[in-house]
């Protein structure tokens, strides 16, 4: 795994990246024209991708060396949606919706960067298998001692033979037509590993040929 | 019009950030690029708040947070960290030392300006 000042030096000019962008598409720069938004959107989405992954790795390095801590608050559900606004607008040019079933009132405890991170990873993967104008949903519900956060999409869906290992580290589908839709692995591993971080659990269920529904729980306590 | 310093060692991301607190936030920004400089800037300006990265040259973000804890005139000053490395226990710790929020780089802006309005907030109420 990457070592921690070489994840240090490539995530510090990225958050320039991610931060001057910023700055043209909230208008803070002033107007900009459609073709502008929309190029810079292009490289927003690309820098977030990016940022995602190396905070993702940054975790993971963590994580195996053994230098895992959770920081779990209270916080309204609604503050893990601000923080996917850049998403919806993926989704949106790709001509995708994702519906989200929150209640943005809703009190969760978790670790707040942690859960976003793995939404947002579940997301993504959601929107990417999706076919245009399709709709990926995002649910979150409450239950007697847990939270329930679910991914449902529609698409190719995995075979069952690959539902088990699909969070393991470094997993890659020999089916040609996931491998081209799939990435090497390590996104699914985080989302394993950050689950279980929180003392949660995540799964799949899919059917071929129609899609999948990736959910995971977080303790209430 | 509240003040805030801020310290990292990257021009390019002192730059979108001092632009983004003034335009955003409306508060008058006092930049410095390596912990030396930015301790005198904090005892020399007073700043209502202090944003400042974890590794920086000369001294690095830990140190100046002991440093500040150290004066009276300092030590009340609210000081959020930004790290593109650290870990959740060295977020940890630097709370424990003194630090009044962590934030892991890149970050959302909304995200820092929440962090920022807590601590001045909390730093009124005094």
């Amino acid at each position: 795994m990457l070592d921690d000042l070489i994840l240090h030096d490539l995530k510090n000019p990225l958050s320039g990246i991610t931060g001057s962008i910023g700055l043209f598409l909230d208008d803070t720069l002033g107007p900009i024209n459609a073709e502008q938004k929309k190029y810079l959107e292009n490289i927003n989405f690309s820098a977030k991708k990016l940022a995602l992954l190396l905070l993702e790795l940054s975790f993971i390095n963590n994580a195996e060396k053994g230098d895992l801590a959770v920081a779990k608050s209270a916080f309204p559900a609604g503050e893990l949606l601000k923080e996917l606004t850049w998403l919806r607008r993926l989704a949106e040019k790709e001509s995708k919706t994702i519906k989200e079933n929150v209640d943005g009132n809703l009190s969760v405890r978790a670790d707040k960067e942690l859960t976003v991170m793995i939404i947002a990873d579940l997301l993504l993967n959601a929107v990417k298998q999706a076919e245009r104008g399709g709709a990926v949903t995002l649910n979150l519900k409450q239950e007697k001692d847990h939270f329930m956060f679910e991914i449902i999409h529609p698409g190719e869906g995995v075979p069952k033979e690959y539902a088990a290992k699909i969070f393991n580290k470094n997993f890659r589908a020999e089916n040609p037509q996931l491998k081209a839709k799939t990435s090497p692995g390590l996104g699914f591993y985080f989302c394993k590993l950050a689950v279980e971080a929180q003392g949660g659990s995540i799964s799949v269920e899919s059917t071929v040929g129609q899609g999948s529904r990736f959910y995971f729980y977080l303790p209430r306590a | 019009m509240a003040k805030i310093l801020l310290m990292d060692d990257e021009p390019e991301f002192v730059e979108m950030l001092s632009l983004r607190l003034r335009k955003t936030g409306g508060y008058e920004v006092i930049t410095a690029f390596d912990g030396e400089e930015g301790l005198k800037a904090a005892q020399a300006n007073r700043p209502d708040l202090i944003i400042l990265d974890l590794m920086m040259p000369k001294m690095d973000g830990r140190k100046v947070i002991e440093e500040l804890k150290k004066s009276d005139q300092t030590r009340g000053i609210p000081v959020i960290v930004l790290s593109a490395s650290a870990s959740p226990k060295t977020a940890e710790e630097l709370l424990k030392l003194g630090g009044f929020d962590f934030i892991v780089k890149p970050f959302e802006p909304p995200t820092l300006m929440a962090k920022i309005k807590a601590a001045l907030e909390k730093k009124n109420a005094r």
